[in-house]
């Protein structure tokens, strides 16, 4: 059992000072795993190599600084992946595979890994940024909206039903610390989502969030006129670690059970204590 | 004889009170414009199509970018400088490298030239057509249809006209903070 919240910086850390999580799990395997250790390595399925992993948090760790180094693009940093993984001897095991999603090495791998990341931990700074009182007292509520178009949107009406939100004129609207937005995000609801209750809330999403102020709130009944301010919210690694293996089939619970990082507590997947 | 009751004086304390409190209201006015410029890039994201028929997302990105500071001494909105380059103009000149490469094809949008291969069959290589013209191109099809495709045209600076409608009108701006402003004034003396 993990003894202690870690708070967010902390509980990163410790997670990069940690060997690769079992590596022979695919994509589909790591999304049932959980929201934070995901974040780290479910683009790197099938990457046998703790410095590839390490080289997808420096690349991404470039982009987000915004630095002004050659590496600090999209562009680039898809780059420098491509060449550390071809250094480091990471490639796809099935040849027929090569240059699709499921190559390390290809474009689409790429670009998911480097956007994603990217907009995971702008996702995340912005919630955090958000929890103070005055904020949650003027804006309670968020909108779930379409930010940029999409190829092929997913039906985000019947996603936000399916997670218990309901629509106001339309619109999908719910209080900041509903949990709706918990669901949203739950992969085990929904297959590509991410496992965080802000956005992104799946892979290549067009969808965010905008503030709902407490008047126009209140005009369309999402809330009444006295409903308390939501209290701001604190995100723990432990909460984001947080899994349910109930799915897991059994060579994958054997697989786990082999690697000292993580400790099945019944059903649940817990981190091992440091 | 008459009986004047002072229900100004009270309210104004409280508003006076209220306006001292800096950090907090450059908190909503730093929020309440981040919140207007968000909401303009995303009309920029669905009007601005990709030239290459792909979904624009650098409109998103700008949106993901954008994103509120204050503190006791002001209020300010921050985002991605490629917003500055585009709304004040600019010459982008090539840093770290001797040129800039240009996409010419949708193969080639949002890659780096590295991310071809540079030897073999497909290979990239460079084209000069003399007067500093320069291309990377590889060839593509084979026998009677092989053909020279050029992926990127090399150039040492190119040069952004200003626009200033990438920014939503500056009194717009300021109106919406002001309504913000006045709400939490609202809110905070409970007027």
């Amino acid at each position: 059992m993990i003894s202690k919240p870690v708070i967010w910086e902390a509980g990163l850390n410790t997670l990069r000072k940690r060997k690769a999580l079992p590596t022979s799990l695919g994509t589909e395997d790591l999304r049932r795993i959980g929201g934070e250790v995901k974040r780290w390595s479910v683009f790197s399925a099938k990457i046998e190599n703790a410095q590839g992993l390490q080289r997808i948090n420096d690349v991404v760790a470039d982009i987000i600084g915004g630095g002004e180094g050659p590496g600090a693009s999209i562009t680039e940093g898809k780059a420098r992946l491509k060449e550390a993984f071809k250094a480091l001897g990471i490639e796809v095991g099935d040849k027929g595979k090569v240059g699709t999603i499921e190559d390390p090495q290809s474009d689409a791998r790429l670009q998911l890994i480097v956007r994603t990341q990217e907009e995971i931990a702008r996702g995340y700074g912005k919630f955090i940024a958000g929890q103070d009182r005055d904020t949650l007292d003027m804006w309670p509520c968020w909108e779930l909206v379409r930010v940029s178009p999409a190829g092929v949107p997913r039906d985000w009406e019947a996603r936000w039903r399916t997670a218990g939100g309901s629509l106001y004129d339309g619109r999908m609207i719910a209080l900041k610390n509903s949990d709706v937005w918990e669901r949203l995000g739950d992969s085990m609801t929904f297959k590509d989502a991410l496992g965080n209750p802000y956005p992104p809330f799946a892979f290549n999403s067009g969808m965010d969030v905008e503030d709902i102020d407490r008047d126009e709130a209140e005009s369309l009944g999402v809330i009444e006129k006295f409903t308390p301010t939501p209290l701001p919210q604190e995100r723990f690694l432990a909460d984001d670690l947080k899994a349910s293996t109930s799915n897991l089939d059994n060579t994958l619970r054997a697989v786990l059970a082999q690697d000292p990082t993580f400790k099945l507590d019944g059903d649940v997947l817990r981190l091992a204590d440091e | 004889m008459g009986l004047v009751v002072d229900a100004a004086t009270p309210k104004l304390l409280e508003i006076t009170k209220a306006l001292r409190d800096k950090a907090a209201l450059h908190n909503i006015m730093a929020r309440a414009g981040a919140a207007v410029i968000e909401k303009h890039f995303v009309k920029l994201a669905f009007s601005n199509k990709n030239r290459f028929g792909r979904p624009n997302t650098f409109w998103k990105r700008m949106r993901g970018s954008v994103r509120p500071e204050s503190s006791i001494a002001q209020a300010a909105v921050v985002m991605d400088r490629a917003v500055a380059l585009r709304l004040f103009g600019g010459i982008v000149k090539a840093k770290f490298k001797k040129f800039l490469t240009i996409p010419l094809t949708k193969d080639a949008y949002g890659k780096s030239a590295r991310q071809f291969k540079r030897t073999g069959t497909g290979g990239t290589f460079i084209r000069n057509f003399g007067d500093g013209e320069f291309y990377i191109s590889r060839f593509i099809g084979s026998g009677k249809n092989r053909q020279i495709e050029n992926l990127y045209k090399l150039v040492k600076r190119t040069k952004h006209n200003p626009n200033q409608h990438v920014l939503p009108p500056q009194l717009y701006i300021e109106s919406e903070v002001k309504q913000a402003v006045n709400k939490w004034l609202n809110r905070r003396t409970g007027l």
